[in-house]
């Protein structure tokens, strides 16, 4: 009985609250705090990396600034769609392919800021595990498997498989993070998470896929089109 | 959105941010440590506080709504475990994930962001979130006037469409992104800018600001004294 209500939830939850963001109050102190100081190291990391970046080309601000409002808003837009819930892309991946991981990392964080003060989407006390798993777990993801499938020479496969990866792990991640703070009464966590994965699974795994392909196609665009920025990014 | 238009009009937001930025954290603590009983109370306290604060109760409902909607089915997977119903856990972090959020509203809905960014004082993070917080404003309205010429020329009409549009606008936005930072930048560097943004606003010192804090104290007492006891 209590397998079939878990396996109910599994097709009632995902089709309004697809969205991988732990919301204000979810996490106890305790990980709350370990997650944010998990998430400090990174993003002192890409500080540094960012301040690189503008010492080499006071130009790049404005750029970096956009960059991360286009991620913001992508995630923020109503895009009307037909299976009913707000189904977007992230833009994470992209940035990553093109800007470098630890870079998104701090973009990353500052988009939930705003998430979490325009929109009362994710919280401040969740943030430091929404950082982890949004804007370190995915670029770094995103990153280093476009790095390995790009040795082997086809693009289209290496950007798809970075996108999709990116976004795979970063619902994998915040699964786990769930599970850890709300593991199961008498299984333990493991049976927690699988519960946690299942439930978003069933949005998670269409939705990676698309954000796979449309990475692909809008790099494609990018590359066609702005041939100098791409290639500045792929150093 | 709605929420940064109202920020900008109502008794609390010439006051200056600090006091509200502690207030709101502090609460925020504290709803980790209260019981569910004084936390659906910090709820009931902030609508009365944005009531006071004369903030349009029909927008903030929506927005509420909308949120505490999303909460619930978030909050809908830790009611279940495979073992056992887990009712208490669930209510719990329900209630205090709603609580929470709504101490965030409170400072949402009474403080322009631009005044939270004017206390970071790290340099370079102030001046890359203030100039995100601007970016962000100028492409929403280029995707918003995108997605309507999109969907006036029969865009999202079924799911091949809508993957093909949602193409056609993520290559828009991005291009657009790239085209409005050479732009932006060339304006900045007109002006004489030198890596630095300075915002200079004046706030006024009001008696006002002291109810929210009242009000905690108030809460404080009634779980130490009357819940905890």
């Amino acid at each position: 009985m209590r397998f079939l209500m878990v396996l109910l939830l599994i097709f009632v939850v995902p089709s309004f609250g697809f969205s991988m963001h732990i919301m204000e109050g979810f996490l106890p102190p305790a990980h709350a705090t370990f997650w944010y100081i998990l998430s400090i190291p990174f993003f002192v990391y890409g500080l540094f990396a960012i301040r690189r970046i503008l010492k080499e080309n006071p130009k790049q601000k404005m750029l970096l600034a956009f960059v991360a409002a286009f991620a913001f808003v992508l995630s923020a837009m109503k895009i009307p769609s037909v299976t009913g819930s707000c189904s977007h892309p992230t833009g994470v991946g992209l940035g990553a392919i093109i800007f470098g991981p630890t870079t998104m990392t701090v973009l990353g964080a500052i988009v939930l800021l705003f998430q979490a003060l325009l929109l009362a989407h994710g919280g401040i006390t969740t943030l430091g595990a929404n950082v982890f798993s949004m804007a370190i777990v995915g670029p770094l993801v995103s990153y280093f498997v476009y790095k390995l499938f790009m040795k082997t020479g086809k693009r289209t496969l290496a950007v798809f498989l970075a996108a999709f990866l990116g976004d795979l792990f970063t619902y994998v991640t915040t699964s786990f993070q769930l599970a850890l703070a709300f593991p199961d009464k008498s299984y333990g966590m493991w049976y927690s998470f699988a519960k946690f994965l299942g439930i978003f699974a069933v949005t998670q795994i269409p939705l990676a896929i698309i954000e796979g392909f449309l990475t692909v196609v809008v790099l494609d665009m990018i590359l066609k089109y702005n041939e100098e920025l791409a290639l500045g990014g792929e150093k | 959105m709605i929420a940064e238009k109202i920020s900008y009009d109502n008794r609390f937001s010439n006051i200056h941010p600090l006091p509200k930025i502690i207030f709101s954290f502090s609460m925020l603590f504290l709803t980790f440590w209260f019981s569910n009983f004084v936390n659906v109370l910090v709820i009931v306290s902030i609508f009365f506080l944005l009531f006071f604060a004369k903030v349009k109760m029909t927008d903030f409902l929506k927005f509420f709504l909308v949120v505490v909607l999303f909460i619930f089915l978030s909050s809908l997977t830790l009611f279940f475990d495979f073992s056992a119903l887990t009712v208490q856990r669930g209510l719990k972090v329900f209630v205090r994930s709603v609580a929470g959020t709504s101490c965030i509203l409170f400072l949402i809905f009474t403080t322009p962001v631009v005044d939270i960014i004017s206390f970071i004082h790290f340099r370079m993070l102030k001046d890359l979130i203030f100039l995100i917080y601007r970016a962000i404003y100028i492409l929403i309205k280029v995707v918003e006037q995108m997605i309507t010429a999109q969907a006036a020329r029969f865009g999202y009409t079924n799911f091949r469409n809508t993957i093909n549009s949602m193409k056609y606008l993520m290559y828009g936005a991005f291009s657009r992104s790239i085209k409005y930072s050479e732009e932006s930048y060339m304006g900045l560097s007109s002006r004489n800018y030198n890596g630095t943004i300075e915002i200079l606003k004046e706030y006024s010192l009001n008696l006002y600001i002291l109810i929210p804090f009242v009000v905690e104290i108030i809460l404080i007492a009634l779980e130490v004294f009357y819940v905890k006891a």
